[in-house]
């Protein structure tokens, strides 16, 4: 038995003998109605019940855009980078902390737009702290659908919150019936370790699966505090949970499409908090794909993470060891990959941009090159001659552009009379500023603008309040 | 208008649209004089910007900088004839024990560019060579280039040698190269330090003017 192996076996003796606990009566009853063991709150599965719905779940799956262009496949070797989520912050330059805004959720959902690297916008880009929280999740689907026709995340919420965001989607892609036949809106359920799902979370799968919409089942124990302080314990709890939330949406809906989704992390024990900039954190990662992949599912981790709370050569380099390590494991849904900073405490413009000039850097890595005639060129070579250089070559000069790739923000002309970091955020300022004035909003069709107008008109969101929204810009005197 | 133009074609790197318009420009009585400052020289510092700030990639520059050779031959017969080119000369070579020449090479680029005459002596170059050159060539300007640390001495010792030969005060010296810095060309005695080709080429004006 190899060590993916033995994580599984131990995830399935942990459901059949710990069991789970599920805050959710409806789901309690269906599971039981199910043959599932129920206990009170808490359910066990035998390791033949979890195989066996399991194996319902689909391999991989199509996730369909309002724009065709940015459908997805998530799943086998496909690999796709999501922005930052989840975070209630913005940190400036200097890491001073703000509340993140209506405004910061418009910006980031229009930066994620205009970046090729994203083709899955919306969801929790920043926590709009300026709107109640009893509607936020209507204001920020509504402004992802907007904002951008790219695929969709979606938020985890009660059966009231998550119904409302299925038929916004529903209004959105052509009714339900349509809706109900193909993947097109994504929302992350979190567990809460070791071993519990709360009501808000069941309903969220409830919910999701009875209108066939995807899900990521994403617990996050930590090594230490919420899971065993050993990274083996620590992955097959977190496989466990996963397994349940994933059984629970199968027993549902079968074949309704799921990613496993562990977010393992480990703990800092000086303070308790989770590190996510650690390289244990980064291990994690290779042992979510190989277990997704024992388990013919598609995955998911984390991204450009870092526990720094400023941009600083410590963000660089935890950043990167993250990205790269989902990347290279091939890790299908890499969420966090550009904006996070302090353990998932912000969301930063700075370092949303630093983000994207590693995901270029790891593409580019991952591209290699190309060894034929032309590329090794001999008689170029007979041209220039020992002694000689290549800089006046006429194939330099044809090539120099498309082959010399010139970072996004790195600096490196550093003879200059202005200090590299100081031009360093000055290209992060110009690189903000002309993608958010390059965005153009896409065409949404009138009608099923009136439907969604409509739609929140009767949530008690007023046009006014939505024309207001749909003109909102992006300061960058704010950032 | 027609200057203009040829500033254009030499930013795109169009060597045969610039020397059509270098042969139209004479056939519509424009002088090889105006051609060369006005067009040529003009475009190559519209070049030298670009180079600068990024814009423009050194194998760009280089192509721009041949085009513009091209058509420096075209004008050369005529400049002769009425003796208007009294452009500086300059002598340019990396020093003794070093035989790196790409950045020299640039630097011989752009001083071209910018309407020097430049005699690049090669590589490797002992300061007695120097010194022949200057007197040969009756040279404003000396251009020493070195990227080894090791050989750095060597520009010490070539500013030293062309001091006691007397003429130190005919020429106006720089350094440059990978590990040159300001304050070292202030210790060895040159008279400026420049960090690439461009600032180079500018400096050099500095010192003719």
């Amino acid at each position: 038995m190899n060590k993916i192996e033995k994580i599984y076996q131990h995830a399935l003796n942990i459901l059949s003998e710990v069991g789970i606990k599920l805050k959710h009566l409806e789901v309690l009853n269906i599971l039981d109605e199910n043959g599932i063991q129920i206990d009170e709150e808490t359910a066990f599965f035998t390791p033949e019940q979890v195989a066996y719905w399991i194996s319902k779940a689909p391999g991989s799956f199509t996730l369909y855009a309002r724009n065709p262009a940015y459908n997805i496949v998530i799943g086998n070797q496909h690999r796709h980078f999501m922005a930052g989520y989840g975070c209630a912050a913005i940190y400036d330059k200097e890491g001073t902390a703000r509340d993140s805004l209506l405004s910061d959720y418009i910006c980031f959902a229009r930066l994620v737009h205009q970046c090729s690297h994203f083709s899955i916008n919306g969801g929790i880009l920043a926590q709009p702290n300026d709107v109640p929280a009893e509607i936020s999740h209507l204001i920020m689907t509504y402004t992802a659908m907007m904002t951008s026709d790219k695929c969709l995340m979606g938020i985890p919420g009660n059966e009231d919150q998550v119904t409302q965001i299925m038929e916004m989607a529903a209004l959105l892609f052509g009714g339900r019936s349509v809706l109900e036949k193909t993947p097109r809106i994504l929302t992350m359920v979190s567990t809460i370790s070791p071993l519990l799902i709360d009501e808000m979370d069941l309903s969220t799968i409830l919910i999701s699966a009875r209108y066939n919409q995807p899900m990521i089942m994403s617990p996050a124990s930590t090594a230490g505090t919420t899971g065993p302080i050993d990274l083996a314990g620590n992955l097959a709890l977190s496989t466990a949970e996963a397994m349940a939330a994933i059984v629970i949406a199968q027993i549902i809906r079968p074949g309704v499409p799921v990613v496993f989704g562990l977010q393992s992390n480990v703990a800092n024990l000086r303070t308790g908090n989770i590190s996510v900039g650690s390289p244990a954190y980064s291990l994690q990662k290779k042992a979510v794909c190989e277990l997704a992949r024992y388990l013919k599912l598609p995955s998911r981790s984390g991204g450009a993470t870092t526990d720094s709370a400023v941009i600083s050569p410590q963000a660089g380099y935890e950043s990167m060891l993250s990205l790269m390590a989902a990347y290279q494991n091939g890790v299908n849904l890499i969420i966090h990959s550009a904006g996070i900073l302090n353990s998932y405490a912000a969301m930063s413009y700075e370092k949303f941009m630093m983000d994207l000039e590693l995901m270029d850097m790891i593409m580019q890595y991952e591209d290699g090159f190309e060894v034929n005639d032309d590329t090794l060129n001999l008689e170029l070579i007979k041209s220039v001659g020992p002694g000689g250089h290549f800089l006046g070559a006429a194939d330099t000069m044809r090539k120099c552009r498309s082959h010399s790739r010139q970072p996004r923000i790195g600096v490196r002309e550093n003879f200059g009379r202005r200090p590299p970091l100081e031009k360093y955020f000055k290209n992060i300022d110009k690189g903000l500023e002309q993608m958010l004035r390059e965005y153009k909003q896409p065409d949404m069709p009138s009608d099923i603008l009136r439907h969604l107008n409509d739609f929140m008109a009767g949530q008690g969101i007023p046009a006014p309040v939505l024309e207001q929204l749909n003109h909102l810009t992006c300061n960058l005197e704010d950032f | 208008m027609v200057f203009n133009s040829m500033t254009d074609a030499l930013v795109a790197c169009d060597k045969d649209r610039l020397i059509v318009m270098v042969k139209t420009a004479l056939e519509q009585g424009e002088s090889a004089d105006d051609i060369l400052n006005h067009g040529l020289i003009a475009g190559m510092e519209v070049v030298g910007d670009r180079m600068e700030s990024g814009d423009m990639f050194i194998p760009e520059v280089l192509m721009a900088a041949q085009a513009m050779t091209e058509c420096v031959e075209i004008l050369k017969p005529l400049l002769e004839e009425t003796g208007g080119n009294h452009a500086a000369a300059v002598v340019i070579g990396t020093v003794k024990g070093d035989l790196h020449d790409i950045g020299k090479n640039l630097v011989a680029m752009m001083m071209e560019s910018a309407g020097f005459v430049v005699h690049d002596i090669g590589v490797d170059i002992p300061a007695e060579t120097f010194i022949a050159a200057i007197k040969e060539k009756n040279a404003k300007i000396v251009c020493l280039s070195a990227l080894l640390t090791t050989t750095m001495p060597a520009m010490k010792q070539t500013i030293d040698a062309i001091s006691e030969s007397g003429i130190r005060d005919q020429v106006k010296i720089l350094v440059g190269g990978a590990p040159v810095t300001q304050a070292f060309a202030e210790t060895i005695g040159a008279d400026g330090f420049a960090a690439d080709a461009g600032s180079a080429a500018k400096l050099a004006k500095s010192f003719i003017q």
